[in-house]
Order: C-alpha cells, then sequence, then structure tokens
C-alpha cells in the first residue's frame, strides 16, 4: 500500500525526471519567426454585459461555440501553409496511418441555406457547422447552429470514403432521434467553394435529414479560408468575397456585428448595423446616443464627437450605394483618464466609440492616437458601418477590394443549377 | 517582468527576446512532462510562443504574463495531442537523462509503471497532474489557468491520481472513463 505522502513523493520525482530547458533551437526558431510575425491589434470590443435575455444555457453555448471556433482556427492556422510566418518544423516519427479521414478542410465552417421549416431551424435561415465541436473539441464535428439558441444535432464527422460523410449524433436524443444515430451524405463543392451541396445516402436520424439534405451557401461569418459568400447577421444579408486565406471567425452570437480577421492578424472586416454612439467619450454610464440612421448621421457622430478626429473623407459607392470612406483619430482632445479600457477599470486609457445597438452586449473603445478606416453607407434606411482593412506597414487602409465585392440582398441567393 | 511585457505589448522584438529566455525552460519543462515527447514539446512551445508574440497586445494585465503564456502552453499541448492523437502509441519515451532529476527517489519499476499509466490518461487529466504535481499550483489556480470549474479540476486530478497510484501498486489497473468517477 502506498500513502498519500509517499504517492506524492514518488509522482513528483518521477516528474522532476526529464529536460527542464528548452531546446535552442527552439528558442531560436521561435525568435526568427516572430521577426516577421505582426501583431494583432488592440482588441477594441469587448463584451461587457450579456443580454437579460440570455439564458445560462445559451451563454454557455456561445462561449462554447466561441471556443470550439477558436481551437478550430488554431488548428486550422496550424495545419496549413499560409501567409504566416512558421518556426522550424521538428523532426517527428512518421504517423501512423489514421484509420478514417478526417473532415476536409474544405467544407469546415458555416454553411447557410433557407429554412427548411422544420420546428428546430430558425425561422428564416438555417446555418450548420463542419469543424471542431464544441461538445467534443477533439473530434471533427457538425452542428446545427441557432440565433441566440443551443446548438442542436451535434454529431461527429469524419470522411469514410471520398466524398462520403459519416455523422453521428454524439448528443441527447432529439425529435425522432437516438444518440449515436448515424447519417451517410454525398457531398460535393462548386468549383468556386461558394455552393456545398449534401445527398443524403441513409440517415437513422429524419429530423437531420431533413434539415441536411440541400445546397448550402458558404456563411462568412465563421472561420473559413475566404472567397465567395454570405453573412447573415443582418437584414439584409450581406454577401462578399474574401481573399483566399484563413479568416477567424469571432462571433458571439449578436445580431447585427459581423466580426473576421485573417489568420495572421493583418486584416480585419467588422460590420455594424445601426450602431449606437455614446453621450460622453468617457463614460459609459452617461448613456448611449440613439443615433438617426443614414451616413449622414453617423458622419455627424463623427465629426462631433470629443473622442474623434475626422482626417480625411472619400466619396464612393458600395453596391451602386453612396458611401463614404472616413479616417478617423482617436483621443486628440482628450487628456489624461478616460474610460476603462477593455473592460479593465484599473486601466482608463479608454475612449469609447459606439456599441452594438441590436444586442446591446458589447461597445468598442480603443485608445489616444489610434486611426481608424472606415466606410459608412446607408441600405433601406439602415447605417452599415464598415471596417474592412488591411495592414500596410504600420497603417490600416481600406480593403478595397473586399469593400468593392459587398452586394446588400434581401434573400440568399439561388444555388446554381447541378 | 512587467516592463518588458509592456515594452513587448508595443512591439519591441528585444524584449519579447527576453520574455522567451525567462520563461521558455519552464514551458518546456511543462510541455514535455503532458505531452511526454520532447519533439511535440518543442512543437507546442514554438506554437505558443508565436501565439504569445501575436496575441500579446490583447493581454490586459501584464502582471498575468505567466499564467496567459501557461494558459496558451497548454492550448498548445492539446492541439498537438489532437494533431497526433491517431499514433500516441508510437509517442517516444521521456528522456530520463535530463539534469534535475532525482532518481533516487523512485525506483525504476515505479518510473516504468508511471510512465505506461501516465500514457493511459487524458491530455485533459495529464495537464491537471503536471501543474499540481510539478508546477505546485493548487487547484483554484489550475482551475482559473484552464478555464473549468474547480470541481472538474479537482475530478481530473482525482482520477489521474487514483490510476497512477494504482499503477505503482499494481501492473493491472482498471481504466475507467471520467465521467463516471464520484
Amino acid at each position: 500500500m502506498t500513502s498519500e505522502r509517499d504517492f506524492d513523493r514518488i509522482a513528483r520525482a518521477w516528474l522532476d525526471l526529464g529536460p527542464n530547458e528548452a531546446p535552442d533551437r527552439a528558442v531560436a526558431a521561435v525568435l526568427q519567426a516572430v521577426e516577421t510575425t505582426p501583431q494583432v491589434r488592440r482588441p477594441i470590443r469587448w463584451p461587457t454585459w450579456r443580454p437579460t435575455t440570455m439564458t445560462r444555457i445559451t451563454l454557455l453555448a456561445v462561449l462554447a461555440g466561441t471556443i470550439a471556433i477558436a481551437i478550430g482556427g488554431l488548428v486550422l492556422v496550424g495545419g496549413q501553409d499560409g501567409p504566416a510566418p512558421q518556426p522550424a518544423p521538428s523532426t517527428a516519427p512518421s504517423p501512423a496511418a489514421p484509420t478514417t479521414k478526417p473532415l476536409p478542410e474544405a467544407i469546415w465552417g458555416g454553411w447557410t441555406a433557407a429554412s427548411r421549416g422544420t420546428e428546430i431551424e430558425d425561422p428564416d435561415t438555417t446555418t450548420i457547422l463542419f469543424g471542431p465541436s464544441s461538445l467534443d473539441q477533439w473530434n471533427p464535428g457538425f452542428g446545427l447552429e441557432r440565433q441566440g439558441r443551443p446548438r442542436l444535432l451535434g454529431s461527429t464527422v469524419v470522411e469514410e470514403t471520398p466524398g462520403v460523410l459519416r455523422i453521428t449524433l454524439n448528443t441527447p436524443a432529439l425529435v425522432s432521434c437516438e444518440m449515436r444515430d448515424v447519417g451517410r451524405y454525398r457531398w460535393s463543392l462548386s468549383g468556386d467553394g461558394q455552393w456545398l451541396t449534401l445527398e443524403a445516402i441513409e440517415d437513422a436520424c429524419p429530423a437531420r435529414s431533413a434539415i441536411v439534405t440541400g445546397t448550402w451557401q458558404h456563411n462568412l461569418g465563421y472561420s473559413n479560408e475566404g472567397g465567395p459568400g454570405v453573412a447573415v447577421n443582418f437584414a439584409p444579408y450581406v454577401a462578399f468575397t474574401l481573399p483566399v486565406e484563413r479568416w477567424n471567425g469571432n462571433q458571439f452570437g449578436e445580431t447585427d456585428t459581423l466580426v473576421l480577421d485573417n489568420g495572421d492578424g493583418s486584416a480585419d472586416l467588422r460590420i455594424w448595423k445601426d450602431p449606437d454612439g455614446f453621450v460622453d467619450a468617457c463614460d459609459r454610464d452617461a448613456g448611449r446616443l440613439d443615433l438617426d440612421p443614414g451616413t449622414d448621421a453617423f458622419l455627424a457622430y463623427l465629426r462631433d464627437g470629443r473622442q474623434f478626429s475626422v482626417i480625411d473623407e472619400t466619396e464612393l459607392t458600395v453596391d451602386g450605394r453612396r458611401a463614404v470612406e472616413v479616417e478617423i483619430r482617436l483621443g486628440d482632445a482628450i487628456e489624461g483618464p478616460c474610460a476603462p479600457l477593455d473592460g479593465n477599470e484599473s486601466d482608463r486609457r479608454g475612449i469609447l466609440l459606439w456599441a452594438s445597438h441590436a444586442a446591446q452586449g458589447t461597445f468598442w473603445n480603443g485608445v489616444a492616437g489610434d486611426q481608424w478606416s472606415l466606410v459608412v453607407t446607408e441600405v433601406d434606411g439602415a447605417t452599415f458601418l464598415m471596417e474592412i482593412v488591411r495592414q500596410d506597414g504600420s497603417s490600416w487602409p481600406v480593403d478595397r477590394s473586399v469593400v468593392d465585392s459587398i452586394r446588400f440582398v434581401t434573400e440568399l441567393p439561388t444555388p446554381p443549377a447541378s | 517582468m512587467r516592463d518588458l511585457v509592456e515594452r513587448a505589448q508595443d512591439g519591441d522584438r528585444d524584449a519579447f527576446a527576453a520574455l522567451v529566455g525567462m520563461t521558455s525552460d519552464r514551458m518546456y519543462g511543462l510541455a514535455v512532462r503532458i505531452l511526454r515527447d520532447g519533439v511535440l514539446a518543442e512543437d507546442a512551445l514554438q506554437g505558443a510562443l508565436i501565439t504569445v508574440w501575436r496575441q500579446l497586445p490583447t493581454l490586459r494585465d501584464p502582471d498575468r504574463f505567466e499564467a496567459w503564456v501557461r494558459r496558451l502552453l497548454v492550448h498548445a499541448c492539446y492541439a498537438e495531442a489532437r494533431r497526433r492523437r491517431t499514433w500516441t502509441a508510437n509517442v517516444r519515451l521521456l528522456p530520463v537523462d535530463g539534469p534535475a532529476g532525482r532518481d533516487d527517489l523512485i525506483s525504476v519499476d515505479d518510473r516504468d509503471a508511471l510512465d505506461r499509466a501516465f500514457r493511459r490518461l487524458s491530455i485533459e487529466q495529464r495537464v491537471v497532474f503536471v501543474l499540481h504535481h510539478h508546477q505546485g499550483l493548487p487547484l483554484v489556480e489550475i482551475a482559473d489557468t484552464l478555464g473549468i470549474p474547480a470541481g472538474t479540476a479537482r475530478s481530473r486530478l482525482h482520477y489521474a491520481t487514483r490510476v497512477l497510484r494504482a499503477a505503482i501498486e499494481a501492473d493491472a489497473v482498471p481504466v475507467l472513463p471520467e465521467g463516471r468517477m464520484a
């Protein structure tokens, strides 16, 4: 018999065995890699409170989804050749062949179609997600996304044979489905990667089959590899094309906000619909400004707010609509401590910018000296504020190629004929 | 260290190099004990440190730098384990010729038994065990580092301890799913 004290002593002695110095080559590879690796920009978005209607389960689901997406991003970034510099690879032993093929990376991410009308879907659109599952982060997963509600139909998924997915339900029984119900689907992707067609071969879970079967459009609100697609965070929907590279979705389950950044942190895409302003740039308790909709009203907020200095304005069109590209600098007229930065009460360098109106759950802040390049436009009486930028040295100019691709659509495009 | 962190947050690569020098040995030691493989640990360390550099501007409290790095490293270990999980059976033994071994305190039989049993643990259970017994972190701090409830950390430590303790008492250890533990 081993006493508690003996076991602790033996365990510590055992753990003390082994190397305690990082190999020089590993450290050198890191320092070499950071020479060409940009840092991300300071986070300017901080969830400060959650909607009162958000249940604990919903919050957990949202957080779990966020974590899963983040992990998915890390996994994909780590597993692909991309623009981000990588450390020198170690000489690992040859792996044994896996028994099943993992989910093809081409279909990782979110896919959206018009709702099939089942009781478990959202009413207008339905989004399914392929990638690491929040239910089992170690296995590629599948799930039915729902706005502000827990994900359903959580399943593990592998490519059983080329072109055939095996999806196994690993969440509690639902409707007519049982744990471990297996479905097999033939999948195909359009040439531009925008359309995913799933054809049921068999599925023991009829609710899943009723939803999954059909053609889906790439939803760019989730982590993705670029290309054309749509974001359904807004009404109207926003269709656009991203440069082909890794993009990390950073959704917090909000409507009227879309946040993406590319894999190496050198490009951001953020879109807000009808954002609120702040009465006082340094005091959130002073309340929000319910800004009138439209380009001119938001520009007036930027021109009049003491936290902003408008440096430049340029007229352009977005999807045939008048828009203004505006460059602002923060904090020229603010001296001394202002608002908590990123929610940190001990750091009063924060300057309040705007907030999501619909979700009421987040606000955006920055620090003095930050410069933002924004595009503002008006669609059907609503303000669309966009920060779509790509790093160029120390500046972050608007990425016009993405902006020019934007289309505001009230209905999802029709899938191409097969 | 705070000054170095703040400078590195502003993009000072020399300051970051100094931080790497101060933390990389400890972090490598942690990774190699979790993953039980020097190559995987090296990859995890590199991945974590590059993530540290990229994400440094997002660190809100510079005084939490080391805990934050530890957290990123653990996540890198998770990723390495996940990436290589299909051939964990081939993981090489941890080298035992390191400079800090207290070999006189543990028998060869116990060492081999612990090596074998440790590999039967999930990566999450390994992490908690190593953070507690090697890094000396209390369960509350482990839970904070991993972003899990303290009860979950306690459960994982309990399970790992039970398996490893049984291993040095007998070769045959029944392995139960974590969820079935009390």
